[in-house]
């Protein structure tokens, strides 16, 4: 059982558990799955907006470490053998300059 | 920017870029303008040539915090004059330690009056007692206080923040260590399991108890002097400083320039902060008020408050598909108001240590994460509590920092000068290290596919 969070910078949109068997088999899907969960409706369209643009990034924090990820890659990669806390952080492109 | 051989080209969307950081920079620094990149530009010194210095790798002044930490007895955080109040011709009278503040305007019937030497009746308004004015002022300095102490007795990793520094936009400053201690802590505080270290130990009340003695019980400040009082009965001999409040005549005794005066008085307050504030055992910084795993807020020797935000290490990929290494970094805000508008400018996100990096700069004595944004993102951002506007800039300079790099971004230095470690993909994820991939469009072969750019 993961406790899976799905935020938005800083912004919580969604904190749900999910069972190892029921983890979506892609990061996009997986997403999709917990914005459907989702009671920030604000928060929830600026990470859909987000995931139209090919520049934002997408971070999976699992197991005490912290991959980007695309919406395509299988999540249970990412996933640790062990572990209870799953936190996918999507953000806006942040071009430095 | 891309004036070296060998850098792409600068395309439309680069150059905007330039423009509006350029545009950001002046409207930040004013005066300072001239030293910013358009000041080298325009005179013409090579974007390329200065990068190496800039990067932090070259000759030169060594910046601040490369100069190693040392004790810096800073300024006292409760100096005498703003405390009383001390204005150019305002004259002041302290009658048994009760603060009398004299009018420069004619007295009316029935108002309380003194006969002040040389002017002729004053009105005078008394106040609250003297020691407990500063006493109060201590209590609510208190972390400002305990910092200046442990910074003058021992060397203290925030104490480079005290120096230089972007000019301050106006904004209410006042209320901000009420904002920092009830709502910024316990914001973050409610995030996540972090620790706050040992309340600000509250010294006797009677702390400072004493440390006004040079100045006396009744002493008047006048015309730039202060002149200690005592009663006197009978004709005062001529010349002296006097004043009569109601039957009771005063003669100085002794004077003294006003400023050495309440220095010596300042003096015995420092020693006596210094005495209720003894150094810190090793162990977390001295400057901590809060600290958690990616957060801490700060108070340096100087008062100085500041968020802070841990970016762990990481990975970023550059265009040919090398793969250089960041160590982690810790980034700050510096809390100088309560309005959010005042606080997150374009350029306020500073890096705490030495940092090559393609979107660092090193400005008036900082180093600056440049992370251009359209107005609207300051329009949301200034419209937000100012903790959560706090947290939503670092971290949007966070990812600046990580995933900033794109072909649209304007590097500062390009990745390749930075002296930055190489890793292979493998190290990376045998290290556990995040990459932040350079983002292609989809369909392109490489190390970079279907990393960021998919469609």
């Amino acid at each position: 059982m993961f406790r899976t969070t799905l935020r938005y910078g800083i912004q919580t949109a969604t904190e749900t558990k999910v069972e190892r068997p029921r983890v979506a088999a892609t990061v996009g899907q997986q997403i999709e799955s917990l914005l459907d969960q989702s009671g920030d409706p604000q928060v929830a369209r600026h990470i859909r907006e987000a995931l139209r643009n090919p520049q934002s990034t997408i971070e999976v924090k699992a197991g005490g470490r912290v991959q980007t990820a695309t919406p395509d890659m299988p999540l249970r990669e990412l996933l640790p053998p062990e572990g209870e806390e799953v936190q996918i952080t999507v953000s806006q492109p942040h071009v430095g300059g | 920017m891309n004036g070296a051989p060998g850098d792409r080209p600068c395309g439309p969307t680069v150059r905007r870029l330039h423009r509006e950081r350029e545009a950001a920079l002046d409207w930040h620094l004013g005066p300072l303008a001239g030293r910013s990149h358009r000041g080298r530009r325009q005179a013409g010194v090579p974007l390329a040539a200065a990068a190496p210095a800039a990067a932090g790798g070259g000759p030169g002044t060594a910046p601040p915090w490369q100069r190693g930490p040392h004790p810096v007895r800073g300024a006292f955080p409760l100096p005498l004059a703003p405390l009383l109040d001390l204005r150019p011709g305002r004259d002041l009278l302290v009658l048994e330690g009760r603060i009398g503040v004299l009018d420069p305007d004619v007295p009316r019937p029935g108002d309380a009056t003194v006969e002040w030497h040389r002017s002729g009746g004053r009105r005078v308004r008394f106040g609250d007692m003297l020691e407990e004015r500063v006493l109060s002022a201590a209590r609510l300095r208190l972390p400002g206080l305990r910092s200046w102490a442990l910074g003058a007795a021992q060397a203290l990793p925030y104490s480079q923040l005290d120096g230089g520094g972007l000019p301050r936009l106006p904004g209410p400053a006042q209320g901000v260590e009420a904002f920092v201690r009830d709502r910024l802590i316990p914001c973050l505080g409610a995030q996540a399991r972090g620790y706050r270290p040992a309340a600000t130990p509250v010294p006797p009340a009677d702390f400072l108890a004493g440390t006004l003695g040079h100045l006396g019980r009744s002493f008047a400040l006048a015309g730039g002097w202060w002149h200690e009082l005592i009663p006197f009965f009978g004709c005062p001999p001529g010349g002296h400083f006097a004043v009569r409040v109601g039957s009771q005549q005063l003669l100085g005794l002794r004077a003294l320039g006003q400023a050495a005066a309440l220095r010596q008085c300042e003096q015995e307050l420092e020693e006596a902060v210094l005495a209720a504030f003894p150094p810190a055992p090793s162990g977390p910084s001295s400057c901590d008020l809060y600290r958690d795993e990616v957060y801490a807020v700060i108070c340096t020797p100087g008062g100085r408050f500041y968020v802070c935000q841990r970016v762990p290490e990481y990975v970023v990929e550059d265009v040919d598909g090398t793969l250089y290494h960041f160590e982690g970094v810790e980034i700050v805000i510096h809390v100088a108001s309560t309005s959010a508008a005042a606080v997150i400018r374009p350029v306020c996100v500073q890096v705490m240590q030495e940092y090559r990096h393609m979107f660092v700069g090193h400005i008036a004595g900082g180093a600056y994460v440049c992370m251009p944004r359209p107005s609207a993102y300051f329009a949301e951002v200034h419209g937000l509590r100012l903790e959560e506007a706090l947290l939503r800039h670092l971290e949007a300079a966070r990812m600046t920092l990580c995933a900033g790099y794109t072909p649209d971004s304007a590097p500062w230095h390009p990745l390749g000068t930075l002296r930055r470690r190489v890793l292979s993909a493998e190290e990376a994820e045998r290290r556990g290290l995040a990459v932040y991939w350079f983002p292609r469009p989809s369909g392109r072969s490489g190390r970079g596919a279907g990393r960021r750019g998919w469609s």
